[in-house]
């Protein structure tokens, strides 16, 4: 329920991460297209320049690294929702600035750089302290081979990862803020900005990716500083929560195959009630990612498959859970072309699957299941990734449309909740049409 | 009371912003650079394209980004047209 309500939650508070930065391309000199395939997701060199640090340069650029984004869209879901997603909005057919984020983002000196974004959603008037890292990268010689070795700091885990298959910057790296249902979230899905974490990586022989981070929860009082809108009772997280990663990417010419594992663990207290021990959440995924990446085009396919072990210690002492132990399991398959750096076309399916919990589930489903699939597909045009005349350096911009299509939700197709409402109380009345002009300069 | 469940206060974060101003003061002022193994640089050209003609080429044989030894006939993926 906690991983379930804090997903849901950060999906409707359009809590989204964006990397897109023109501050990375006035340090570096290079047109944006150098480190991205269609932004934000990554080519082999953005990678590379994530892993170094941020810190490379060859740009003339003498000033501070900032930049700033802006995400204008227009959200149109099959049926209208029950209320409107925010205020001052409709019930269907929004147009909204959903977010403005501010970024540094860049080298801030000698061997430190980071990638910092303060975000701000003009609809709810929320400021937040968005998916954030700063890093201190080493490069050195190991066993002969080139090595970098990272410090780590962030506040969501795996907006660190180099690659585009983790929850921090898996596709759709962008969706509308104000679409209706969606399908539950994992525990590293529900961390994202409650948390601060310190750790280290190494990359070593421009292949093999290995990563630990430790993460604490944030109190109520810093929730409410970073902007996260706890409410007067918001989850506890208890002691240390530990992520793992590791991940082997050989590649051959342009060819660039990843194979990798991630985890977390992590101990919630719900709405912070102590008394009852806590939940216990143990997440461990698989990943893969292939990219090819040549001068034409590009095409990066990607899955990811998260398992979860759930110990319901305090939510089924307190009856928030019907069992004591539950799983969910999350898989993402999506394939993304990207022709001359400037047409973009993707699509992908997803699937959550998890035990039957009349207690976390019975509000949402009639058979009290988390289970929901569907489809995404995104088109977009991108005219400025290999530089913006009179701009270079100055600008991006992804304008795209993207559809949302649910089979299901919540163990249903139609009235998955049992309401009768019909709507979006069937899970195709969810699908979600968004068009995006996606600016950063 | 659980005395595990404090989680991070500002507090935490003060000293923990203070702490790792040494890292900003131990920092080295040279920009750092890429191995060339991670711009998959080589020593020859590519399709007429080489490092004598590149932006972040220095002469005689370094570059902007990438470390070591750099041919001015050699070429990686970060090759940007002179200006």
């Amino acid at each position: 329920m906690v991983a379930l309500a804090s997903a849901a939650g950060l999906s409707l508070l359009g809590v989204e991460s964006a990397q897109a930065v023109p501050s990375f391309a006035r340090q570096t000199g290079q047109p944006c297209a150098t480190c991205h395939t269609a932004f934000p997701e990554l080519t082999p060199f953005g990678r590379r320049f994530k892993l170094s640090g941020y810190t490379a340069g060859g740009g003339d650029w003498k000033y501070p690294p900032l930049a700033a984004m802006l995400m204008p869209g227009y959200t149109h879901t099959r049926a209208a929702q029950d209320t409107p997603p925010g205020p001052n909005m409709r019930t269907n057919d929004n147009v909204a600035v959903q977010q403005v984020t501010g970024f540094l983002a860049g080298k801030i000196y000698g061997d430190l750089g980071a990638f910092i974004q303060v975000s701000a959603n003009p609809v709810t008037e929320q400021v937040w302290f968005d998916a954030s890292d700063v890093r201190y990268v080493k490069n050195f010689q190991l066993f002969g081979k080139d090595t970098f070795f990272g410090l780590d700091v962030n506040n969501t885990p795996t907006v660190e990862d180099p690659w585009n298959t983790t929850s921090a910057w898996g596709f759709p790296q962008l969706t509308s803020g104000f679409a209706a249902n969606d399908v539950p979230g994992t525990h590293i899905d529900a961390m994202a900005q409650v948390v601060a974490g310190a750790g280290a990586y190494l990359w070593w022989n421009d292949m093999l990716y290995l990563e630990e981070t430790n993460y604490l929860g944030y109190d109520r009082g810093t929730l409410e500083a970073f902007g996260m809108q706890p409410g007067p009772s918001p989850d506890a997280q208890r002691g240390v929560s530990p992520y793992w990663r590791v991940a082997l990417e050989p590649h051959w010419g342009d060819h660039y195959l990843e194979l990798g594992t991630y985890g977390m663990y992590g101990q919630t207290v719900p709405a912070s009630v102590y008394g009852f021990g806590s939940d216990q959440y143990l997440d461990v995924g698989f990943d893969s990612q292939y990219q090819y990446d040549g001068d034409a085009y590009s095409v990066t396919v990607k899955m990811s498959d998260t398992y979860e072990t759930q110990h319901f210690q305090s939510s089924f002492a307190q009856g928030i859970s019907a069992n004591p132990s539950d799983w969910l399991n999350a898989f993402k398959l999506n394939a993304s072309f990207v022709w001359d750096h400037t047409y973009s076309l993707s699509g992908g399916y997803f699937n959550v699957r998890g035990s039957s919990d009349q207690g976390l589930y019975n509000a949402f489903s009639a058979t009290n299941s988390p289970n929901g699939d569907g489809l995404i597909f995104d088109a977009a045009y991108l005219p400025f990734s290999k530089g913006a005349p009179g701009l270079d350096k100055q600008l991006n911009l992804r304008i795209g449309v993207q559809y949302i299509h649910y089979m299901q939700l919540y163990g249903g197709t139609n009235n998955f909740d049992g309401s009768g409402l019909g709507g979006t109380h069937n899970a195709s009345g969810n699908d979600t049409l968004f068009l995006y002009a996606w600016t950063a300069f | 009371m659980d005395s595990f469940g404090q989680g991070v206060n500002r507090r935490t974060i003060l000293f923990a912003a203070v702490a790792a101003a040494p890292i900003l003061a131990f920092g080295q002022a040279q920009a750092a650079s890429l191995p060339q193994s991670a711009v998959g640089y080589r020593d020859s050209a590519n399709n007429g394209k080489d490092c004598s003609g590149c932006n972040l080429f220095v002469a005689p044989s370094s570059c902007k980004t990438v470390s070591g030894t750099i041919s001015p006939s050699g070429w990686c993926k970060l090759w940007v047209k002179k200006a």
